[in-house]
């Protein structure tokens, strides 16, 4: 405070019955102006006061520092059933308070004020928001399916480009990122399989284990999460971008289903797309696998090819083509169920984002191990 | 003449889950009339359009239209009936994977049988109708966001709706802009015996085209006057009302 020449003062005097406040000095924000509370707490106020006064004389400049003071006075002084006496201080002060006031008044509702609810209270509203979330993504399925139901009897109004597009988007667009995620994926199969198998001096079943690893999880797993991360968040950002945009409502009025129109397509899109892009990530897999075999373990690479195909057999790519049509209708169904469900706002939208790649990867690896399971009881 | 209101609204109750928005609403609209419903920002005036044009369900009471229930409607109704209607949404609401032609031609194709070249001409028409000629290959990020409104209204205005709604028409617009597009809804209503209903709170507009205007209150939750408003602003009784209408008198605000 020693730094400023000249900062906020206040001097109080009683007069009789009445308070009065001397306001003086320089009224800033970040010259530390008082606080009327604490201000309140020093002094020693007499019951008896019945009004309060406040004097301006000897101020320099102020800004709303001095505004927040007073309006801390003004509620105080009522709580009290003072008068609160504001006749002396300047024109332009008296009227900028004033009109905080107001706008404190002319609030309609006060919404409930949010402390810390309870620990109950929590895991209530928890639970509510689950079952809530539950009945959202069974209602969206439901909707998906009769839009797909409406299309199958020629009903429905889908837009084409948009499955081209989304095919477009999550095939030969992904294609670089895939390849590259996939080839290292093989690599390092390779390594770990290499160096576990070599301690039992097996190391020859290498390319099986790789073959194995890539067509059944990895290739399937690997595309869904590079797809879900692509594809799944850019259907969540346009849709939602559409829906605070209205263009979803304009759809909607027009009679055209925005479910027929903008999430079939791309649902369908995606069920096509990944199983072609799973292919290719095995294939690529496969060939880091290659590599590092032939590198580390000098392994010629007929004999390598020769000895993946001899352990996969169709049954085995077929499995994870067939897993990989359902993660791409997990990633579009996510992708749009989040964008249609978006926030009208900016932030909105990268809520809708971010909670539609979550969604997906969450459901991916949860469908995953249920045809584990499943594959497992029937022995495929 | 039809008796029948071209659309009422009849105790209309608007809440988003538990918050209740407005309640006992009810009014009626004849045929070839402009009604306005104004009122302060968050009081509504939204809601209620969207209450009106099906976009939200209401909690209560029911819309209709030449007489038939358009609330409890079934799909197939309830599209014949969307089919007359044309809306102007706020931002323009504009398809942004589309160009303006495939905006405007949109309800075109989805309605009608007309041939390919046929929407062309009647796109171009509604597009030089607006002052977007030209314009037709533009995606709407490439225009200003008065001309995406503009581009809006054309698309509204494609099939040649019986009702247009338009939802704060004006704002955002310029002067002139503002006074073309009151005077384009004036001639729609007088050529083509158009039914609209504005939303707005620019008060240059309710003057000029209102026949009817009704007032909405945050406070009351419902309607607080209704009534031509040149005549409301002289005998409407409620304060809030004058006070709006003549943006306080002119007066310092109390």
């Amino acid at each position: 405070m020693s730094n400023y020449p000249c900062t906020s003062q206040l001097e109080l005097e009683e007069n009789g019955d009445i308070l009065v406040i001397r306001l003086m000095g320089v009224w800033e924000m970040d010259r530390n102006a008082p606080s009327f509370q604490e201000f309140v707490k020093k002094g020693d106020i007499r019951a008896d006061i019945s009004e309060l006064m406040l004097e301006a004389r000897g101020l320099e400049e102020w800004d709303s520092s001095l505004l927040f003071f007073l309006n801390q006075a003004k509620v105080w002084a009522d709580g009290r059933s003072m008068t609160f006496n504001c006749d002396c201080l300047p024109d332009g002060l008296g009227r900028m308070m004033l009109q905080t006031q107001r706008v404190v008044d002319s609030r309609v509702e006060v919404k409930d004020p949010e402390g810390h609810p309870g620990f109950a209270e929590e895991v209530g509203k928890h639970s509510i928001r689950i079952f809530r979330d539950g009945s959202v993504f069974a209602n969206f399925v439901g909707e998906i399916l009769l839009s797909f139901l409406r299309l199958l009897v020629g009903k429905a109004r889908m837009r084409w480009v948009d499955c081209f597009r989304a095919m477009q988007d999550s095939g030969p667009m992904a294609l670089p990122i895939v390849g590259l995620i996939s080839f290292l994926v093989g690599v390092t199969l390779a390594f770990q399989a290499a160096d576990l198998l070599g301690d039992f001096g097996s190391e020859f079943f290498t390319p099986a284990f790789v073959a194995l690893a890539m067509v059944r999880e990895m290739g399937p797993i690997m595309t869904g999460i590079v797809l879900a991360g692509r594809t799944g968040a850019a259907f969540a950002s346009t849709i939602g971008s559409m829906k605070v945009a209205e263009e979803i409502d304009a759809l909607r009025t027009l009679g055209v289903s925005p479910l027929d129109y903008l999430v079939l397509p791309r649902v369908i899109g995606l069920s096509i797309m990944t199983p072609l892009v799973v292919i290719y990530s095995n294939a690529l897999g496969i060939i880091g696998g290659m590599l590092v075999s032939k590198v580390k373990l000098n392994m010629p690479v007929q004999t390598y090819v020769k000895e993946t195909f001899l352990n996969i057999d169709a049954t085995d790519i077929l499995f994870g083509l067939i897993k990989s049509s359902v993660f791409g209708v997990i990633i579009a169904y996510a992708g749009c169920l989040r964008g249609m469900n978006c926030d009208s706002s900016s932030t909105g939208v990268g809520r809708a984002t971010t909670s539609a790649v979550v969604t997906s990867l969450l459901f991916i690896i949860v469908a995953n191990s249920i045809f584990a399971v499943i594959y497992s009881i029937y022995e495929i | 003449m039809n008796k029948v209101p071209h659309i009422e609204v009849k105790d209309l109750v608007c809440a988003y889950g538990d918050y209740l928005v407005l309640r006992d609403i009810s009014f009626e609209i004849k045929r070839a009339e402009i009604l306005v419903i104004m009122g302060r920002s968050g009081c509504g005036k939204s809601t209620l359009l969207k209450h009106m044009i099906g976009l939200r369900e209401p909690a209560e009471g029911k819309v209709y239209y030449d007489g038939k229930d358009f609330t409890s409607s079934s799909e197939a109704e309830r599209e014949s009936m969307l089919r007359k209607f044309g809306i102007l949404y706020q931002g323009g609401a504009l398809w942004s994977s589309m160009t303006l032609e495939e905006n405007v031609a949109f309800p075109l194709e989805e309605y009608t049988d007309l041939k390919r070249s046929q929407i062309h001409d009647i796109v171009e028409m509604k597009l030089s109708q607006v002052g977007l000629k030209g314009f037709q290959k533009f995606y709407p990020s490439e225009l200003s966001g008065g001309m995406r409104k503009r581009a809006g209204l054309a698309r509204a205005m494609a099939l040649d709706p019986e009702i247009l709604f338009f939802d704060e028409p004006t704002s955002g617009l310029d002067p002139i802009s503002s006074k073309r597009l009151d005077d384009l809804i004036l001639n729609l209503r007088d050529l083509f015996n158009t039914t609209v209903v504005v939303v707005t709170h620019e008060l240059d507009s309710i003057f000029s085209i209102a026949d009817q205007a009704i007032m909405l209150s945050p406070k009351e939750k419902t309607i607080i006057g209704c009534g031509n408003p040149q005549e409301l602003i002289r005998n409407s009784g409620d304060p809030t009302v004058t006070d709006f209408l003549s943006r306080m008198g002119g007066r310092q605000p109390a």
